[in-house]
């Protein structure tokens, strides 16, 4: 290790040492006033945002992607660890999260180059098929076949356990948009197989509420409910993702606009778009709750996505948002992963880590298989088709969406299937920056983004 | 229905005011940042709902960010070849126009509060009084020709500088004799702020500004440690019952004058200072109106002895002062507000949370806007045309 290696990780080491103290200092001041616990937040927040800085530094230097240090960061001062953030203080940073997590897939959609996709449309849809094939099926066929084995699902009944592998197969395909794009940002990577697996990770999340959509339906008289109820459940789910789309693309149109009329300070418009999608999805969803006692939500993640797409690709100022959103998107992704690494559920885990270790183990191989059939049939390079699977790991967002959806249906089998989805989403979120960081390098696309 | 007329307000009204805000530079007419104040009120519990009190109390790190942004980069500027400008003539008129606006409302102040009611404190007094002595420096700019000010804006603008100085240490006093709960006299005075603490926290934060800024780093990184770093010191701040604003300030002026980091802090505080002045106004302006005549009355008297302190200040300025000649009217060129002084707002209504220094706040910011409005009308390029060079 060179001597100023060895300097900076040593100034790194006495700054967080340093941030830690003055926080856990400010931690023992008595708190009387509203303003007070303003400020309480305040340290709690900036804490969170330097120390996950910190900690993400110390660990690329042993080659661990700062994402997976962020949320390792938020992991230790989460309520499961430290208690440095409690629930409360988890709770109360949600709208936060909410909206930079808007704002990532703003970035996600900006990033999808379709010129740079063009080439690979036969591997796209090759990939989206056999992945959305396979990885249900050797999940399912995990779970039924292990399932009985552990206490966590001993005393489940024969439908119960149909649904809860069905759905569980279903969710496996769910990805994470905005892990992906932290890597890539955090990698500078840039070339077909990064557009490809990031045109994949995108795909797979609307998919993903299509193929639940259907699965919904088909399973509702397992669930105690009536096939039409399924259909219902299954059109409101329609309607989110058209709605969704449709408010994305006008919200695309609408950024384009702004563009072409207002030549700089796109900044605060962004985060401005990122707020307003965050909070107008969630009053949509509670006016139509209290209008028509309807369930329907237009999902924010969507709509942030399409509008990037929309702007990148039908419009010139595709470029010019992307660098707007590059320029404050550090502090931006280490506040969601710190915030995220708080919010995994470790008791999740610790409960049923047997069967999510099997669970994440068949959804890779599930990926593996997919990934490297597809490549090999599209004539993928062949290091693409061995380390593409590795790209697909991370999971999140959409995922524990659409367990919130059964919880409405199935309370018991809600309880099953959220308690493993959130297993195998610590499990992944662990692994997968890891896989897809080494993917880049093998790949040679790391570093490769000179903008 | 109501969310699709909701969605394409707020589109409409983010274009609008960046058109009107930015469009035209140096225009007579167009309008400052405080248009954003009404585009907060748009959002707010009011009228669209969207920035309504529990959204508020959610976004509560981002009014630590923006007071403190202000707060640092006013700190930052602070520095000792400033300090070095200030010559005997300068600082008489900066007491001049400062001390005629500190006096007139402190009088004023002294003489309502006591029939008024207790809840009308010594601290809300010193507030109102260090809000109404600040000065605009960015107005002076825009409302100069092709955005290069003359010589007597110059100099205008270093006095508002200065002159917000000595606001600021106002408001800070303000501080010193409060406490969460005001007691039945609410003149008495009792000093309550833990002063020494607040001294060792802003030396450990300058510490470690100095550690994180000690090494060569990207400007996203730069951006995320400065970010992260006001935020904490906003944070401690309010946890020891001190203003951001000041806090920040103090810590800049550190910064400025004991490390060699200043200027590459600096540069990184004026990237995102446009987009989170305007969003410091958001949240200003997103809030209840309780629109009655005592309300619109404490705004025009606070409109009406600001504007008369100021053209007072403005006109003993111009028979005083020495190193430059000023027009009789200076003080037109001083009724704007600008940022630091609803900074200090957001900050009061934050620290001294009641009905109270709501209404006085909301006057405040409705005198606000008018001044603004008119300190363009009556500003524009009155003194470049009558500057006479000696």
């Amino acid at each position: 290790m060179s001597p100023n290696r060895r300097t900076l990780i040593v100034r790194n080491i006495l700054t967080l040492g340093m941030t830690v103290a003055l926080c856990a200092w400010s931690k023992q001041i008595p708190v009387h006033t509203g303003w007070q616990v303003g400020g309480s937040i305040n340290i709690t927040l900036a804490a969170t945002l330097l120390c996950g800085f910190l900690a993400a530094e110390l660990l690329s230097h042993i080659g661990i992607p700062k994402i997976t240090g962020y949320i390792l960061a938020g992991v230790v001062a989460g309520p499961h660890v430290s208690q440095f953030l409690d629930f409360g203080t988890v709770a109360k940073l949600q709208l936060i999260n909410e909206v930079a997590l808007s704002f990532i897939a703003l970035h996600a959609g900006a990033a999808l180059d379709r010129a740079l996709l063009s080439g690979r449309t036969r591997a796209l849809v090759l990939n989206l098929a056999l992945q959305s094939l396979l990885v249900p099926l050797l999940v399912f066929g995990a779970i039924m076949i292990t399932a009985p084995l552990f206490a966590f699902t001993a005393q489940i009944t024969q439908p119960q356990l149909l649904a809860l592998a069905l759905l569980s197969a279903i969710i496996a395909i769910a990805r994470s948009p905005s892990s992906a794009m932290a890597i890539i940002t955090e990698c500078r990577a840039r070339g077909p197989f990064t557009e490809t697996a990031l045109g994949i990770t995108v795909a797979m999340d609307v998919l993903v509420i299509i193929l639940f959509t259907g699965a919904m339906a088909a399973i509702a008289p397992l669930l105690g409910g009536s096939e039409t109820k399924g259909w219902h459940q299954a059109g409101i789910l329609g309607i989110e993702l058209a709605g969704s789309l449709t408010v994305g693309a006008l919200l695309g149109f609408a950024i384009r606009t702004f563009y072409k009329r207002v030549g700089k300070d796109h900044v605060l418009f962004l985060l401005f778009i990122a707020f307003t999608v965050t909070r107008l999805s969630e009053l949509t969803g509670h006016q139509l709750s209290a209008l028509a006692e309807l369930h329907l939500t237009l999902e924010p993640l969507l709509i942030c996505i399409t509008a990037g797409f929309v702007v990148r690709n039908t419009t010139p100022f595709g470029e010019e948002l992307e660098e707007d959103l590059m320029r404050i998107s550090l502090p931006i992704y280490v506040l969601f992963f710190s915030v995220a690494g708080a919010s995994l559920d470790l008791a999740a885990l610790a409960a049923c880590w047997p069967l999510a270790l099997i669970l994440a183990g068949s959804r890779a191989a599930g990926l593996a298989l997919s990934s490297w059939a597809a490549g090999r049939m599209a004539g993928l390079p062949e290091t693409e088709c061995r380390v593409g699977w590795m790209a697909h790991l991370t999971q999140a967002g959409v995922a524990i969406g659409l367990t919130q959806i059964i919880a409405r249906e199935d309370p018991t089998t809600a309880a099953y299937l959220t308690t493993l989805t959130l297993a195998v989403i610590t499990l992944n979120q662990f692994i997968g920056p890891v896989a897809f960081k080494r993917a880049l390098i093998l790949t040679g696309e790391e570093g490769q983004d000179r903008r | 229905m109501s969310i699709f007329i909701t969605l394409f307000t707020i589109l409409f009204f983010a274009l609008l005011g960046y058109h009107l805000v930015y469009r035209n530079p140096g225009g007579r007419f167009h309008l400052s940042g405080a248009a954003f104040l009404l585009v907060g009120y748009l959002l707010g519990p009011d009228l669209l709902g969207i920035l309504d009190e529990k959204t508020a109390t959610e976004l509560t790190p981002l009014s630590g960010l923006v007071t403190g942004w202000v707060g640092l980069m006013y700190g930052l500027q602070l520095d000792l070849p400033f300090m070095k400008r200030l010559t005997p003539p300068f600082l008489l008129s900066v007491c001049l126009d400062t001390g005629l606006t500190l006096l007139m409302f402190l009088g004023g102040t002294f003489v309502l509060f006591p029939l008024l009611g207790p809840e009308y404190t010594l601290s809300l007094a010193l507030t109102i009084a260090a809000t109404a002595a600040c000065s605009s420096q960015a107005a002076l700019v825009m409302a100069s020709p092709r955005l290069k000010p003359t010589r007597s804006a110059t100099a205008l603008m270093r006095i508002a500088t200065a002159g917000s100085l000595i606001s600021l240490c106002i408001f800070a006093s303000a501080f010193f004799f409060s406490s969460p709960s005001p007691s039945a006299d609410g003149l008495s005075m009792e000093i309550r702020t833990d002063l020494p603490t607040i001294l060792m926290a802003t030396a450990v934060l300058v510490v470690l500004y100095t550690l994180f800024f000690s090494e060569r780093r990207r400007r996203e990184e730069m951006i995320l440690i400065v970010t992260g770093m006001v935020v904490l010191t906003s944070g401690l701040a309010a946890s020891h019952h001190f203003p951001p604003l000041l806090a920040n300030g103090i810590t800049g002026f550190f910064l400025g004058n004991t490390t060699r980091y200043r200027d590459r802090i600096l540069s990184m505080v004026i990237i995102l200072e446009k987009p989170l002045y305007l969003l410091l106004l958001i949240l200003l302006g997103a809030r209840h109106i309780p629109l009655s005549s005592a309300l619109l009355g404490t705004a025009a008297l606070y409109l009406l002895l600001r504007s008369l302190a100021k053209m007072g200040g403005g006109f003993l300025i111009s028979l005083l002062h020495t190193d430059i000649v000023l027009p009789k009217s200076s003080g037109t060129g001083l009724l704007e507000q600008g940022g630091l002084a609803l900074a200090i707002c957001f900050d009061a209504q934050n620290a001294f949370a009641n009905p109270v220094t709501h209404n006085l706040v909301t006057a405040i910011l409705l005198a606000t806007l008018v001044s603004d409005l008119t300190g363009r009308l009556t500003w524009g390029d009155l003194v470049p045309v009558r500057e006479k060079k000696p």
